[in-house]
């Protein structure tokens, strides 16, 4: 099942950096079942952690290893934070698209993703002068339509399945369109082992923030394999979980053990899905 | 913040701080537990047993300490707590039964830090000037309150990695946020009971090596960037006999890098009033 990609400057395998600045969206989504739990102080502030100091962090990592990320944030926030917006576009990072408060498209009409995706791309061209093209779902699930509505809304790719370990052209209707999908993985994911709340419980059956050695030790593995297959590792960060103090030492360690293979390439959604349109 | 220093010229602070929640904490996130002896043991063991031996480490290392104890626990072991203070720690508020506040009304939440405040003050002397949320929620009802009682500080939020001034919905507060964080908590890596299930899922206990492993990560990206780093234990699950070694070893590797300034909390509010 393993394809040839012949990624570009003969790499043997692509990875895709990508970070969801849900901020306080998902806190608040998930604190709705309580009587004000939108207005819990100290979950939004777990949530808020990610665009107020995180980023920032994240940026300057980035920067000093000379890679382009991608960063998938619900219009919200972009609403809430344009400056820091600018700042990740002007650094030659993507900016995709993630809700607007981070809805589940599954529990939504035709007329509600469509409401959704419009007024984001308002948004997006207001603060960064440009619509987006890619595409994370919120919150778990899209429903069936939702493929064709986002490529007759332009989207060029998505970023949203588990169902391979590299991108493929979506299939619709028994026929291979042009939109891409770039396929992450949980175990790539470091909400998954690290984001940690009492009450409201996050997780809901409260398992232990992991040890960060062991955390990192699997992204590693998992990047030992997909670049033995030569494959697209797309690693899905959130800057309130990767962007504390400690972890980004180790990120920029991982980033570092990443780099040190020589060929591998280092791109964006954009970057990954054209590659895949046009040569595979 | 420009020239913005640590006192001594240290690269970064650290608050080594104590939650002494006892059987409250189990009392407040399971009621039905006050009848069920076992349970409730797991909470007395850290005012017991553990907290002498979290004293004794911080005596060892000549640290003073900020103690957030619900006020029951200061009334119920009040020879306890005087040794606390003699000893030369900080004692801040933590609620009056360790209430989870966003639960309740402005007036019930408001009755509860009057009357913790006041149960302090008669051992202490003084009012405590800090305040951290017991574990739960809080809302904007809770920092106006916070204000009108006249808190200098809170310890709650977990938006930052420094001291800053909050700033709610564009409301400006004269309280001084010290920000912590879950991973340098030692209570969601430890605390475990089967009936009633905590955590609810019964996650493992988590590898004593790890914990400290990323705690010792933490402080490093807290020294390189300058930050203030907060820990908080509570005795019931830092004071076993084996994870007081952890505890140990974590002091050890802090004070050998000699980069930071070991402070409570009150000390970390006063340097940092002095540049806002
Ligand atoms: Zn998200």
């Amino acid at each position: 099942m393993s394809k040839d990609f012949g990624w570009p400057n003969s790499s043997k395998c692509a990875v895709m950096m990508s970070f969801d600045i849900d901020g306080e969206t998902t806190w608040s989504n998930g604190n709705k079942g309580y009587e004000n739990g939108e207005y819990y102080l100290k979950s939004l502030s777990i949530g808020r952690y990610g665009p107020k100091r995180c980023v920032k962090n994240i940026l300057e990592l980035l920067d000093k290893n000379n890679i382009k990320a991608t960063f998938f944030a619900p219009s919200w926030i972009v609403e809430k934070n344009p400056e820091l917006i600018k700042e990740i576009a002007l650094n030659g990072h993507e900016i995709g698209h993630h809700g607007y408060k981070h809805e589940r498209f599954y529990d939504k009409t035709y007329e509600e993703q469509v409401e959704i995706i419009d007024k984001s791309q308002e948004i997006f061209e207001r603060v960064i002068g440009k619509k987006a093209t890619g595409f994370r779902t919120p919150s778990g699930d899209w429903a069936e339509f939702t493929t064709k509505l986002l490529i007759d809304k332009g989207f060029k790719y998505s970023s949203s399945m588990r169902g391979s370990d590299s991108p493929y052209k979506t299939v619709i209707d028994g026929k291979e369109t042009d939109f891409i999908e770039i396929p992450t993985k949980w175990e790539l994911d470091d909400y998954v082992q690290m984001a940690y709340n009492l009450f409201p419980a996050e997780p809901v059956g409260q398992s232990r923030i992991s040890g960060y050695d062991s955390v990192f030790e699997n992204f590693k593995w998992e990047f030992e394999g997909y670049y033995e297959f030569g494959l697209c590792i797309s690693y899905m960060f959130h800057p309130q979980v990767i962007g504390t103090p400690g972890r980004l030492i180790l990120l920029d360690k991982l980033i570092n053990e990443i780099k040190s293979r020589g060929d591998v390439w280092f791109a964006t959604g954009s970057q990954i899905s054209d590659w895949v349109r046009h040569n595979v | 913040m420009k020239n913005f220093k640590w006192k001594n010229n240290k690269k970064c602070a650290v608050a080594i701080t104590v939650n002494l929640n006892g059987e409250y904490f189990w009392l407040s996130m399971f009621p039905d537990s006050k009848n069920k002896p076992k349970t409730l043991s797991l909470g007395t063991f850290g005012i017991n047993v553990g907290l002498e031996r979290v004293l004794n480490v911080f005596d060892e290392y000549d640290i003073k300490s900020t103690f957030f104890i619900p006020a029951v626990v200061a009334e119920k072991y009040e020879n306890k707590v005087i040794d606390i203070f003699k000893r030369g720690h900080e004692i801040a508020n933590h609620g009056y039964a360790h209430e989870n506040l966003a639960l309740l009304t402005k007036q019930e939440q408001k009755d509860i830090l009057i009357k913790s405040n006041n149960v302090i003050k008669n051992l202490t002397g003084s009012f405590p000037i800090g305040f951290r949320a017991p574990e739960g929620e809080m809302t904007k009802e809770t920092f106006d309150l916070l204000e009108e009682v006249g808190f200098l500080y809170d310890s709650s939020l977990m938006d930052d990695n420094r001291p800053y001034c909050m700033n709610i919905d564009d409301k400006l507060y004269d309280i001084v946020q010290l920000p912590i964080q879950w991973q340098m908590y030692d209570l969601p890596y430890f605390a475990f009971n089967y009936s009633p299930a905590f955590p609810a899922g019964q996650g493992r206990i988590a590898p004593y090596t790890d914990v400290l492993n990323n705690w010792i990560h933490e402080y490093e990206g807290y020294k390189n960037k300058g930050l203030a780093y907060i820990l908080q234990i509570d005795p019931q699950t830092m004071g076993t006999p084996g994870r007081i070694l952890i505890l140990k070893k974590l002091i050890d590797y802090i004070i050998k890098s000699n980069d930071a300034w070991i402070c409570t909390c009150e000390e970390m509010y006063s340097h940092y009033k002095n540049y806002v």
